[in-house]
């Protein structure tokens, strides 16, 4: 045991190791089996833990030894795990990340051979970051990326960090997915490999575009993006299919969130084994691997060697429960949003469900981040489980981005094992599943187990400014914009501020409304942030008047929480929901109000347009037999879909009598007397 | 008096936008064709990040789908030579397709990539994108036309043929674009100096219920924008059957009947008695309608009769 220990060690010089306190006692180890020239200058201090003058073992030289380490552990618990500083590194990483090609170089950054090089501190590192990503850019891509960087390093420096949504400690984490390695078995060091092995699944190349996809997804959930997670499921499930553009599946996997980040540290560098080398008796070894051998010889080194044991295992289950594994979301995330109220306000809903909405929306996407941590530990086990694979090869995959064929197929069972949960935990509610079976309720409730320390509901918040909940400084005390304020602002306001002023009174907000709810300085800054920088903001907000139909002002709205996920094609055979809904009308009055309904679709200049022009469509109509009817209409309704769809859309009414006379000719058994 | 302002400065900004895009749409013309027609457009769709076409059913012929980062263009499969692609088919940039799109479906491609290049430049200069009108059409049309036939290449082959039909004719063959669209490039300003010295007028005529009617044609020189140009800007359907009475030109010589004729002859038109030496050429491009294009080539200049 000796001579593998020395091999594995530095060398250290003899007269240094000599110099130390008297507890030190220089350890000298040879081996009979070395070769001379490695025999020749093989040293290594180790402590001695026996007490030859008394022949007892040293165990106040032990304790200090555990005591080191528990001081080492404290340090990291209360300083370099705590959450709050994990969720700086998280955004600091995040935006080095968005950032992309641009960092500062390190010889930027310290400003080694510069005069100021000691005015390199933390103010001047930000400063040079923010440089890096101004506040526009020319290319919309980048510049979005940039931005989000921006705004994370603007955080940071306001020290506004972000909120956890989940912190998964190592021993919740191991309960659950690791159950398979560990058979529940409650010695944390058993943990250690699959904790380990997790940790770097989370932070490699090959998983993270999936991990950062559904990031984007949940942020998209949370912001309004995607109205309800079944928007997000069938955005996916497209996402999935085979026959998606693969540019658009390629953008998905490059897609990088600003506000919701997968955040954990690696096992190892939190879990460093006590390799101290100690003299126990006659053996000189690491300290940790004295414990192995705790049967016979000497009662006093037994028990020395018991202590060991103790000691490890304390400190092993200390360092399992101290790795953690975190989902940390802007504090923005937590609150239910402007874009919610206002689009609560334009649907006349109910706001008291509001808070309870976005609590759902909060599990949600817990649910979603446990299923995809589910899928990667899974595709994992099966991967690593395949003989052929060598480790070499594994660490290869590990450090190479996934294929966009494995992308999409971890996105499919990503969704199909989130609807299965959805659906199972709905029945459950519902007792439906009265007679399923002992293991399917175990599977269920190992699947549904809570994983995380958060309580989310001591951040949500539906007001920014009164709620308690809300933590973002920034918001919680800006002031709410009065009545009077909003009237000078209409008049001396800047362009920008007159227009989204005048934007959001065309959508009916107004500082008088009777809720009481009131949009603070901020919340208006963001607008007008949101307006300036997008042209296609802009040019849907300028569109809108207070007479837009309330579809249009929905999406206009829609665009201030546009996500970045890439925009997907319709579907090929478009609408066809729709034309299966609603009834073919059956008079020439019912035409006429499905002429109005699907023109107020259109865009405005469409529509007036087609205000004068709707007689010749009716006049076409009324001259075609009332039994081809319903099939015209669902020949209309698969048109008029296609067309919203167009952003020059420039249809007129002369085309539709033009398409509706050739559809009657084609359809009519007369053919062209029809 | 506000709204006239208004106008004026839609006008401007679209007239800006115009000038730059018809710079880039000639390069991606030129550089997608390497010197050479037909000019393949799935990589000038690339450029204007058009990803896919998509055949369904529409009211309009085509338009485009804004995906944010990119565009598809939606063809209408009533369209004409649409019937080749089955409804719902989608023909991606690398699709092989692209080179079957026949010459009317190849101008509302290259007329939905201009409307891309115009919300491009628009978001690149950070407006709103131009209001779809009329005007915004034209100037989509002028830009496929650019797109299709592109500057140098046209200058390359033509100047000093513009009169020899067989030249055009093979040009419009090869270009893969209808006569008509031929025409209407010819007009656009980058093509004056196209017939260099020359004067004389090219025509498409169609064999109409009227008679024979000259659809579209364009003069160059002053002797022949005077004689030709003058009566046709503007025509009426019932003017233009009457075109070719006006300009002088009769059936002497049996000029219709034949796919390919040629005759010398002196116009006069009416009482004039100032007549033009002119060669006239006639080729036959479709049988049904009878479409002819036909070039008059001004010879020497007016001279009196009984002088």
């Amino acid at each position: 045991m000796r001579d593998v220990q020395l091999e594995d060690k530095l060398a250290m010089s003899s007269t240094k190791g000599a110099n130390n306190t008297k507890s030190l006692k220089l350890g000298l180890a040879t081996d009979q089996m070395l070769s001379d020239t490695d025999r020749l200058k093989r040293y290594r201090c180790a402590i001695d833990l026996q007490d030859s003058k008394r022949g007892t073992c040293r165990i106040e030289a032990l304790n200090d030894i555990f005591r080191l380490l528990d001081l080492r552990h404290e340090i990291h618990e209360k300083a370099v795990t705590h959450r709050v500083v994990q969720a700086a590194n998280a955004m600091m990483s995040r935006s080095l990340m968005l950032i992309g090609d641009v960092k500062p170089s390190i010889p930027e950054i310290i400003r080694l051979g510069a005069d100021d090089h000691a005015l390199a501190g933390e103010d001047q590192f930000l400063d040079q970051l923010l440089m890096k990503c101004p506040a526009s850019g020319a290319n919309e891509k980048l510049a979005g990326a940039r931005l989000a960087a921006r705004h994370l390093l603007l955080k940071l420096s306001d020290r506004r960090v972000y909120r956890p949504l989940m912190i998964i400690p190592g021993d919740r984490l191991a309960a659950t997915f690791i159950d398979g390695t560990s058979r529940h078995t409650d010695n944390v060091s058993e943990w250690e490999n699959g904790l380990r092995l997790f940790a770097a699944l989370v932070d490699c190349a090959m998983y993270s575009p999936f991990l950062l996809y559904v990031s984007s997804c949940v942020e998209a959930l949370l912001r309004g993006s995607f109205e309800q997670d079944t928007a997000l499921s069938a955005y996916s499930k497209r996402i999935a299919e085979e026959s998606t553009d693969s540019e658009a599946v390629s953008d998905a996997m490059k897609v990088i969130p600003g506000r919701v980040i997968i955040w954990t540290t690696p096992y190892k560098q939190l879990h460093k084994d006590p390799a101290l080398v100690v003299q126990l008796g006659a053996a000189i070894g690491r300290i940790d691997e004295m414990s192995a051998d705790s049967h016979g010889g000497d009662p006093s080194i037994r028990f020395a060697r018991h202590q060991v044991a103790q000691s490890i295992a304390n400190a092993d289950s200390k360092y399992a429960t101290l790795w953690k594994l975190y989902v940390f979301i802007s504090d923005g995330l937590y609150y239910t949003g402007t874009y919610r109220r206002i689009a609560q306000h334009l649907n006349d809903e109910s706001e008291e469900t509001r808070s309870a909405d976005h609590s759902k929306r909060l599990r949600q996407a817990i649910d979603l981040f446990v299923m995809a941590l589910d899928v990667v530990w899974k595709d994992w086990t099966y991967i690593s489980g395949q003989r052929e694979l060598t480790s070499e090869s594994l660490k290869e995959r590990l450090e190479k981005p996934m294929a966009a064929a494995l992308f999409q197929a971890l996105v499919s069972k990503w969704i199909a094992q989130y609807e299965f949960h959805t659906r199972r935990s709905e029945l459950e509610a519902a007792n439906v599943l009265s007679d399923s079976t002992e293991a399917a309720r175990a599977q269920l409730a190992r699947s549904v187990m809570v994983l995380s320390t958060v309580e989310i509901d001591r951040f949500v918040h539906d007001q920014c400014s009164f709620d308690g909940n809300c933590r973002d400084i920034r918001y919680k005390s800006a002031k709410n914009i009065s009545a009077s304020n909003w009237a000078r602002l209409a008049t001396d306001g800047s362009p920008e501020v007159r227009r989204i002023l005048s934007f959001l009174n065309s959508l009916g907000y107004s500082p008088q409304l009777a809720d009481g709810f009131k949009l603070t300085t901020t919340e208006l800054t963001d607008f007008v942030e949101g307006y300036t920088n997008s042209a296609d903001t802009r040019s849907k907000c300028d569109d809108i008047t207070s007479n837009s139909p309330t579809s249009h002002k929905l999406a206009a709205l829609g665009m201030f929480c546009r996500s970045n996920l890439p925009q997907l094609e319709t579907p090929l055979v478009a609408g066809s929901a729709d034309v299966a809904i609603g009834q073919a009308p059956a008079t020439i009055n019912d035409w006429q109000h499905y002429l109005t309904e699907k023109a107020s679709k259109m865009p405005t200049h469409v529509q007036a347009r087609f205000k004068t022009e709707r007689g010749a469509v009716i006049e076409c109509i009324t001259n075609i037999s009332r039994d081809l009817w319903p099939e015209l209409h669902k020949d209309m309704n698969t048109r008029f879909l296609n067309e919203t769809r167009l952003c020059n859309n420039g249809v007129t009414a002369l085309q539709i009598v033009d398409v509706v006379t050739r559809w009657a000719r084609r359809h009519s058994p007369n053919g062209d007397q029809a | 008096m506000m709204a006239k302002i208004r106008r004026k400065s839609t006008k401007d900004s679209l007239r800006t936008l115009m000038d730059l895009i018809s710079e880039e749409a000639t390069r991606l013309g030129a550089a997608a064709g390497d010197n050479r027609w037909p000019i393949p457009l799935s990589p000038v769709a690339r450029e204007a990040g058009v990803a896919a076409l998509i055949f369904e059913p529409l009211f309009s012929t085509a338009g485009l789908e804004d995906l944010g980062n990119s565009y598809v263009i939606w063809i209408n499969a009533d369209a004409q030579q649409a019937d080749a692609f089955p409804t719902g088919k989608r023909i991606p940039l690398d699709g092989v397709a692209w080179v079957a799109l026949k010459s009317h479906l190849r101008l509302i491609v290259a007329h939905e990539i201009a409307h891309a290049l115009f919300i491009n430049e628009a978001r690149r200069q950070q407006r709103p994108p131009p209001a779809v009108d009329g005007e915004l059409e034209m100037a989509c049309y002028d830009i496929a036309r650019l797109i299709l036939l592109p500057t140098q290449l046209m200058m390359s082959i033509l100047t000093g043929n513009i009169f020899q039909l067989d030249t055009i004719a093979d040009a419009i063959l090869t270009a893969q674009v209808s006569a008509d669209v031929f025409l209407r490039r010819l007009k656009m300003s980058d093509m004056s100096s196209i017939a260099g010295n020359g004067s004389g007028v090219l025509a498409l005529v169609r064999k109409t219920e009227r008679g024979l009617s000259v659809i579209d044609n364009h003069a160059w020189g002053t002797q022949a924008v005077v004689r030709f140009g003058a009566h046709s800007k503007g025509a009426t359907d019932e003017k233009k059957s009457q075109l070719l009475t006006i300009w002088g030109i009769t059936d002497k010589g049996g000029l219709w009947e034949e796919a390919k004729s040629e005759v010398e002859l002196d116009i006069t038109s009416g009482s004039s008695s100032v007549v033009l030496p002119c060669r006239i050429c006639v080729r036959r491009l479709h049988n049904s309608p009878q479409t002819f294009l036909m070039s008059i080539h001004i010879l020497a200049l007016p001279k009196r009769l009984f002088s």
